[in-house]
């Protein structure tokens, strides 16, 4: 291919210093925009931060039972051998644990869920009740 | 012996989806037992695509698996349970820098994806990286295993396929459409496309610019780009929202000029796309951008606003410069062939089965 495009570029800013040109305009930074919430407050299960530490259970409860082995030659072979040594009570004991995370990840999102709908039926009834309090109170004046 | 893909989620039309449909068809020919495991399997894929990983079983020492990584997952933990030799096909992850203003949610999973690669890094025996820049990204997060790279496989005879003739219409009134296919996403950097935009109205006032692509996860960032092209008065910012792929080919066939202002790509499927339609692309030189144009394309250096204008009205403008690009990328696409990356592939795969590398 045969583009100089050093060149045109080149003379594409020739062409805006001669010009006298200038790309000032309105930056993007001063347009506004709803931010993701940072940290939610205690109890608050619908913000941005209470869905990335949700996310972040759902991805990490999973236990891994052996770590990577560091060191050198030797002390990897004496770890190498204590975990061999070790295995049949650490990994029932990590893969039980695994269990119970997943469990427990499970029940916090069905309890997510189920504040999810009581939220939604509770915002129902209270727009139904103040629907009823105007009625009553619409009903009131009358007779006064 | 067993040769397997697996990938935690396979959907219709995302490039890796696209490209281990591609490769399992390569494996299967190749004279291997093949198969597509996904944790979440996408409902417009045929039946028997694939399946669920848990269906993954009786995996053998020789056998091999081929992870696609490209998010955050806990299946780079869960990898460590199949005894067998592993291989990594790496797509890249976006920083979480650029999630997090807009997206706590995608900033975690992007981080998490980080850690799930930090943990792969003595546990795979050989990668494959979309780009040049992947491997250097792999080498520099402490990969020792061989790493050889393999542009992603893309199905360039779907794109000829009849585009939808609304978007033929409406695009193809002979106005200078500038176009930009991506989702609309902070490592995208649509501000810069509108930016650019802005100045180049001033020179061709009928001139529109496409931004084709879904916000979904990122409306907040797509709100603050449309109040930014309404006070800069600009009434062509076309925000395509997420379309059908007759309706995206419509944008590639009605295209004056590809602009790419992008901060972040792994490879930027995109790119070879405009290429495959004969737009002339004009592209920031970031991450794996200059890597996949492969010196075809103009390349820019410098994010100016008023300087990318110029560059648009030249490319616009100037016959004889759009033809040189479009011969280059004409050139440049023949290294993305299908026949060209499968027999890579297949040089690559059968190289580390032979145990080779």
């Amino acid at each position: 291919m045969n583009v100089n495009t050093e060149e045109i570029m080149a003379q594409i800013r020739q062409d805006i210093r001669e010009k006298g040109l200038s790309s000032d305009m309105l930056s993007f930074d001063d347009i506004p925009y709803s931010k993701p919430e940072q940290a939610d407050s205690a109890g608050d299960i619908s913000g941005e931060g209470y869905k990335a530490r949700m996310l972040w259970l759902k991805a990490h409860y999973y236990i891994q039972p052996y770590k990577q082995l560091a060191g050198n030659a030797v002390s990897v072979l004496t770890k190498k051998i204590v975990r061999k040594m070790t295995k049949f009570y650490v990994e029932p004991v990590v893969f039980e644990q695994n269990d119970f995370n997943a469990n427990m990840v499970s029940v916090a999102e069905s309890l997510t869920e189920a504040n999810r709908k009581l939220e939604r039926r509770i915002e129902a009834l209270e727009r139904e009740n103040a629907e009823l309090r105007e009625k009553l109170d619409t009903k009131r004046r009358k007779r006064k | 012996m067993r040769v397997v893909q697996l990938l935690p989620t396979i959907s219709f039309g995302d490039a890796v989806s696209n490209d281990a449909l591609a490769l399992e068809k390569v494996i299967a020919d190749m004279g291997y037992e093949t198969g597509i495991y996904a944790d979440i399997i996408g409902k417009r894929l045929p039946a028997g695509a694939a399946r669920k990983t848990r269906k993954l079983t009786g995996l053998r020492s020789d056998d091999v698996i081929i992870y696609h990584k490209s998010t955050g997952t806990d299946l780079d933990y869960r990898l460590d349970r199949f005894r067998c030799r592993k291989m990594m096909i790496y797509h890249n992850i976006t920083p979480p820098e650029f999630f997090s203003p807009y997206n706590g949610e995608a900033a975690a999973l992007t981080a998490y994806g980080y850690e799930g690669l930090a943990h792969l890094k003595h546990r795979v025996d050989f990668c494959l990286a979309d780009s040049e820049y992947n491997k250097r990204e792999l080498v520099m997060r402490g990969f020792t295993c061989p790493i050889e790279v393999r542009p992603i496989l893309i199905p360039f005879s779907d794109y000829d396929k009849a585009p939808d003739s609304a978007a033929m219409e409406r695009f193809g009134d002979g106005r200078t459409n500038i176009l930009f296919v991506g989702r609309i996403a902070p490592n995208k950097r649509q501000e810069d496309l509108i930016r650019a935009f802005y100045f180049y109205k001033k020179t061709d006032p009928t001139a529109r610019l496409i931004l084709a692509g879904s916000d979904a996860g990122f409306g907040n960032y797509s709100d603050r780009l449309k109040a930014y092209a309404k006070a800069l008065g600009l009434e062509d910012v076309v925000f395509t929202g997420k379309i059908s792929f007759p309706e995206i080919l419509a944008c590639y066939r009605t295209a004056s000029v590809f602009l790419c202002m992008s901060a972040h790509e792994g490879f930027c499927v995109p790119l070879a796309e405009a290429m495959h339609f004969d737009v002339p692309v004009i592209a920031l030189d970031t991450t794996a951008i200059a890597g996949t144009l492969g010196g075809s394309g103009f390349l820019i250096n410098d994010s100016d606003p008023l300087f990318v204008s110029g560059v648009i009205e030249r490319v616009v403008k100037d016959g004889e410069l759009r033809q040189q690009l479009i011969n280059g990328q004409r050139e440049r696409l023949a290294d993305f062939s299908y026949d060209k990356i499968r027999e890579l592939f297949e040089k690559q795969l059968g190289k580390f089965i032979g145990r080779e590398l």
